[in-house]
């Protein structure tokens, strides 16, 4: 069976060492489910990853199967332009690290949320019950989406390697992603993020590397497949040249509304080890998109344009052309299992949006830690299904648009602008950030779609008559989204009261956590239960109590108690 | 068969130039930060 896949024999080192790996996945996944007591455990690790992993993970957690099959795709049908991924891409993630990490990681713990949407609850005082309800249904349909994505591309690859079909591919993808997430929860998809993203991140060094000292530089080669390879607007000219580049840059947009990215940030163990795990997160960056771009234009110099049939192949077969088949076999394995590194992140963030977000929420607000942790295990599963089964339906549709457009960019728009206004803007109100992600959820899903409803109704031949104009339809949704997303957050919420006390939270960003706390521990934080109990009587009245105090005024803990 | 001087690399490589500068600067100055914000409170306890 093996040999009929493109790996040809290759394809039984791969699917050995992928068996391997998947042993080791479930050894952290049993090894991890030792370590969960409550649901903060299973969803952000109890606070306690380190900073190498963090920063491994939070670039792992969203760029595996992007990067590894997108990327070089994008590379091999543009050209160099594709290098303008990281565009955006890499400052908008130094500033989530430089200007959201602290604020967010500081405040969840006091406010004791372990969920975005809880932290808008607390934030924002919402008694309504509507941004936590809002932007909870929001997380849930994009991160659903995101997770069937990752498993169309690990499905595929699978299929291409070894001939096995991607029927089984996405069947065995989905079943050990969700295994091992249900088994572990955070602890296990950061350690298997860090395993893998540092697999992936070798490939993406060695590749170019050998391809460069067969070929030299790919740029000569290029140019004489066609000059729109080399160019850095890839040919285009004029407003096509600023919507082309607008586009790759607001890809950057999606970061502070991501929320398998932000958990990161609050699920890290000291404040002051954000500096180094974003110093590991960027050079992961750099290297990752300068590789995966490299590896997409080798691809296009040795196969030639139109070489390879499939643009989600190119990775691979550049691996298997430079590589002898063991060491082919040994980093397409870990490429797939670093496709599931996304998956399973999404899942869970998606996981706790129903069972912290919903159930422990609105349903039963006083069940027991045991029995959270029992139900988040059920719904993983239960939504680890429903996203194979859209990975099944969704399975001919680009990896590329399916991340993009529909759960990097639908969460962007939505959450994004709150989040950002949550931790710098004292004037955002709930009723802001609940226009806010409805306008942004449904511009994405509009602009989207915006060419063919332009088809429908007779209108594109109007649009047509104008480069602006058609540029403005063909850029990236997110862009659009993010900034009628934003405008509508601040008209509505200067329309609208903000809630009392901020000044006292937001004195709190700019002190260290042990400074607000009355507790004795070694890190200056309580020993608390950090998804609503309260189980630490302070010993003097803090910044930390003041902030608290306002948490319960807006009666969010009035039924939370254990 | 053109130079690889065709390609604008300072275009396509600058912006990555730029912001591997931005990250040796906010690293720099965030340990600084943390530095200074640490030593206050230490000061501020100790004064008590």
């Amino acid at each position: 069976m093996a040999s009929e896949g493109l790996a040809g024999s290759a394809g039984s080192w791969v699917l050995g060492t992928f068996a391997v790996y998947l042993l080791v996945l479930l050894g952290i996944g049993l090894y991890s489910s030792r370590l969960m007591d409550s649901v903060d455990d299973y969803v952000i690790g109890g606070r306690s990853v380190g900073p190498v992993v963090t920063g491994f993970s939070e670039r792992a957690s969203e760029m595996s199967g992007w990067l590894t099959l997108g990327v070089p795709s994008d590379a091999f049908g543009t050209g160099v332009m594709a290098f303008y991924n990281g565009l955006g891409m890499i400052p908008a993630d130094l500033f989530a690290w430089a200007g959201i990490a602290k604020r967010l990681r500081k405040y969840t713990e006091i406010v004791k949320a372990v969920t975005l949407p809880t932290f808008f609850e607390t934030r924002l005082q919402d008694d309504t019950g509507y941004v936590k309800g809002v932007s909870a249904f929001v997380l849930m349909l994009f991160e659903g989406g995101y997770v069937g994505a990752q498993i169309v591309a690990a499905g595929t690859l699978l299929e291409v390697l070894t001939g096995v079909s991607s029927l089984v591919g996405i069947l065995v993808g989905g079943v050990i992603v969700v295994g091992y997430t249900m088994l572990g929860g955070y602890f296990a998809v950061a350690w298997s993020d860090y395993v893998q993203g540092a697999i992936i991140l070798v490939a993406f060094i060695i590749l170019p590397i050998i391809a460069f000292t067969n070929y030299g530089l790919p740029f000569g080669d290029l140019a004489s497949v066609g000059s729109s390879y080399t160019s850095v607007t890839a040919g285009m000219t004029g407003w096509a040249a600023i919507f082309g580049i607008i586009s790759y840059a607001a890809i950057g947009l999606g970061i502070p509304g991501n929320p398998h990215v932000m958990v990161r940030f609050m699920g890290i163990d000291e404040v002051e080890n954000i500096r180094l795990a974003a110093l590991v997160a960027q050079l992961f960056m750099f290297v990752a998109y300068i590789g995966a771009g490299f590896v997409g234009l080798y691809a296009l110099v040795v196969f030639g344009q139109g070489g390879i049939e499939d643009p989600n192949n190119v990775m691979p077969l550049l691996t298997l052309e430079f590589f002898p088949g063991a060491i082919a076999g040994i980093i397409l394995a870990a490429a797939l299992a670093a496709m599931m590194s996304s998956a399973d992140s999404q899942l869970l963030v998606a996981t706790s949006a129903i069972v912290e977000d919903v159930y422990h929420g609105y349903v039963n607000p006083d069940a027991s830690q045991e029995r959270l942790v029992r139900y988040s295990q059920y719904v993983t599963l239960g939504l680890g299904a429903a996203s194979v089964a859209f990975a099944l339906l969704a399975q001919n549709t680009p990896i590329y648009t399916l991340v993009l457009d529909y759960a990097w960019g639908g969460l962007g728009a939505a959450i994004g602008p709150t989040l950002i206004a949550a931790v710098w803007w004292k004037r955002v109100t709930a009723t802001g950030s609940v226009a806010s992600m409805i306008v942004g959820t449904t511009t994405m899903v509009i602009w989207t779609q915006l060419s063919t409803i332009l088809e429908l109704l007779g209108l594109m031949g109007a649009i047509e008559g104008s480069p602006f104009l058609t540029g403005l339809v063909g850029v990236y949704g997110l862009f659009p989204a993010f900034i009628l997303s934003t405008a509508t957050l601040i008209v509505v919420s200067l329309l609208t009261t903000p809630p009392e006390g901020v000044d006292d939270h937001f004195d709190s960003f700019n002190k260290p956590l042990s400074s607000l706390s009355s507790a004795d521990d070694p890190t200056g934080t309580p020993d608390y239960v950090t998804d609503g109990g309260r189980d630490v009587e302070p010993k003097a009245v803090t910044e930390t109590d003041t902030i608290r105090a306002h948490v319960t005024a807006s009666e969010y803990w009035d039924e939370g108690d254990e | 068969m053109p130079e690889s001087g065709s390609v604008e690399l300072i275009w396509l490589f600058g912006p990555f130039v730029l912001y591997l500068a931005m990250l040796v600067v906010y690293y720099v100055w965030e340990g600084k930060r943390e530095k200074r914000l640490r030593e206050r409170y230490e000061e501020a306890k100790h004064g008590q």
